[in-house]
């Protein structure tokens, strides 16, 4: 089973691989939960059980969808999120603020689950806009200033469930589009194309800004595209397993402006 | 050589001076974070920065580097164009001074590497002793820090009022004649302080941790099963090997166009799956536990097999930033 320990410094958790009942005590649930465990499901043959946020079960969900996670083979243990906190790792100053993508969070408890582990959070320590569908940051940020700080780690890539290809045209090693030699990283290349891929699929879960070593705010930009996908084809990722995903739609259902 | 001492003023004054000449390299504000950067303006720099996201080493190893540029047709080959003007590298802290040793090890040799020298000759370190090390930090446990960095050309101590500067090699010693108008003598109080402060600092660190036989012991756990286990939460993702400050392994590269062509290289990481893989398809590590113990084999005991010296400086920097709180110090007293 696949949940959350403490880690080894304040303030932080990280995935933990349980394997025998006693090692049940290691597990935490809190603010600090960040990564996304559906990550870990790529790729299991076993039968593994996972402890998931709403947003990781939403990941799950566009899996299922997308043939990689076979759902007989997943135990989904959905507690309500408390919300995480933002870059639990860059430190930085001041207080721990709630996570941005957490304010415009799709609900706190996942689709889908076979436990649903209703949590009632201390009000005063929960989280302020959750499901707030507006909370988005437009205006407030300089697209072209944040990706020149971008060094092109592929952390992103590499924390979101989402990313299975084994091929990818970002890594640079393809030579076509990409150099991953190249710094700042080509406009629009590489952040765009990285967000087209998110249409339709990301469900803002935040693992790839939570591990932007530079804390570059990515969850706000692909969730700009998903905006898009709302309004244009009415999809949101991972809130409806029987919803047919974009990707497979003979047509738009909506009009295309 | 006896201590000398700069006020907070004379600081100012000094670093006004060296960023009008667009010499100087500091830490400054970056978001939530800091970073090194060339200063345009004195008031930018942050000396009472904990530590960078990137380490300062990108003023030696840029991220990406031209190494020539060649005409297509006629097969010519051109330097890259490059300045020979001298930077400061204002407020190192002890740890990443201490990784300029390192690299310094690797890179600057008996096959010296020509980009890497070519910079390192221009560049003073002004090192920054730590007042606040980060729960994270660990330089205590292999000798490179709090105070004094080993790549430090002259250290600077805060302490009431000012800093305690000690010139440790003749480029440090040169700076301070260069600029001797914004620093005096340091008096007896002052010194005492910053003994007394070393102290402190000194008694805050406390990771519990060792180096000491620890790259033989290392070099013996390659079959161990427990890495099997410990690798199983990392995602690959190369960020500890991009904010780490000894690590110097890079990507080569070309750029064409039209009949003009250039050969970059870069930073890469050896948690990445296309690292080592080779030509025809053969790779030497072709599971993540292969490149997720062989990152902490490097530091830990082939570095130090082959160049007497440890390519870990504790940093912490891999420790607070891995997504998947992967911690080096764990590895370490594993095995120490």
């Amino acid at each position: 089973m696949i949940g959350y320990e403490d880690g080894s410094t304040s303030h932080r958790t990280r995935p933990c691989f349980v394997r025998s009942p006693e090692d049940t005590t290691r597990l935490v649930w809190n603010q600090y939960c960040s990564a996304n465990l559906a990550k870990y499901l790529l790729g299991r043959k076993e039968t593994v059980g996972v402890v998931a946020k709403g947003c990781d079960g939403r990941s799950i969900v566009e899996l299922i969808k997308e043939n990689q996670v076979d759902r007989s083979k997943v135990v989904i243990i959905a507690p309500t999120c408390p919300g995480v906190v933002q870059n639990p790792g860059l430190g930085g100053e001041g207080p721990e603020q709630l996570a941005s993508y957490c304010e415009r969070c799709r609900g706190r408890n996942s689709p889908i689950f076979d436990f649903e582990i209703a949590v009632r959070w201390d009000p005063e320590k929960e989280s302020g806009g959750v499901g707030d569908k507006t909370a988005y940051h437009r205006e407030a940020i300089d697209w072209a200033s944040e990706f020149q700080r971008c060094i092109k780690c592929l952390a992103c890539i590499k924390s979101c469930p989402l990313c299975y290809c084994t091929e990818c045209e970002l890594d640079g090693s393809l030579q076509s589009l990409v150099s991953k030699l190249r710094i700042p990283a080509e406009l629009p290349t590489f952040h765009l194309v990285r967000a087209m891929h998110m249409a339709g699929r990301c469900t803002d879960c935040g693992a790839c800004e939570a591990a932007c070593p530079v804390g570059l705010p990515l969850a706000e930009l692909y969730s700009q595209v998903n905006k898009e996908v709302e309004r244009l084809l009415g999809y949101v990722p991972g809130l409806d397993i029987q919803a047919t995903a974009p990707i497979e739609l003979p047509k738009p259902r909506g009009e295309v402006e | 050589m006896k201590p000398n001492y700069i006020s907070e003023d004379s600081l100012a004054r000094l670093v006004e001076e060296l960023s009008s000449k667009g010499q100087l390299v500091a830490p400054v504000r970056e978001g939530r974070s800091f970073e090194f950067a060339r200063i345009k303006r004195g008031e930018q720099v942050c000396l009472t920065y904990t530590t960078s996201t990137i380490p300062p080493k990108s003023a030696l190893l840029p991220q990406v580097e031209e190494l020539f540029s060649y005409d297509v047709k006629s097969g010519e080959v051109r330097p890259p164009e490059e300045g020979d003007e001298r930077l400061v590298l204002l407020g190192v802290r002890p740890c990443d001074s201490s990784a300029f040793s390192v690299l310094d090890r690797v890179m600057g040799r008996d096959r010296a590497d020509p980009y890497y020298m070519r910079r390192r000759d221009r560049i003073t370190v002004v090192g920054l002793s730590c007042s606040q090390p980060r729960e994270t930090c660990f330089c205590d446990a292999f000798g490179t820090g709090p105070i004094d960095g080993s790549g430090d050309d002259i250290t600077f101590t805060k302490v009431n009022g000012g800093y305690v500067v000690r010139s440790k090699t003749a480029k440090g010693a040169r700076f301070a004649r260069a600029h001797s108008k914004h620093f005096r003598a340091a008096t007896k109080k002052e010194v005492d302080e910053f003994e007394s402060r070393s102290r402190e600092i000194k008694a805050m660190l406390a990771s519990g941790i060792t180096s000491e036989g620890l790259a033989d012991r290392m070099g013996k756990s390659l079959e161990d099963p427990c890495w099997e286990e410990a690798s199983e939460r990392c995602i690959e993702c190369g960020v500890c090997s991009f904010v780490c400050p000894t690590c110097y392994c890079f990507d080569v590269t070309e750029q064409v166009e039209g009949d003009s062509g250039k050969r970059y290289r870069g930073w890469d990481t050896c948690q990445s799956c296309r690292f080592s893989r080779m030509a025809g398809g053969l790779d030497p590590r072709p599971t993540k536990v292969d490149r997720f113990k062989h990152r902490f084999h490097h530091k830990l005991s082939y570095v130090p097999m082959a160049f007497n010296v440890m390519a870990c400086v504790g940093c912490g920097r891999c420790v607070s930033l891995c997504p998947t709180n992967v911690d080096i110090r764990e590895a370490i007293s594993k095995w120490q």
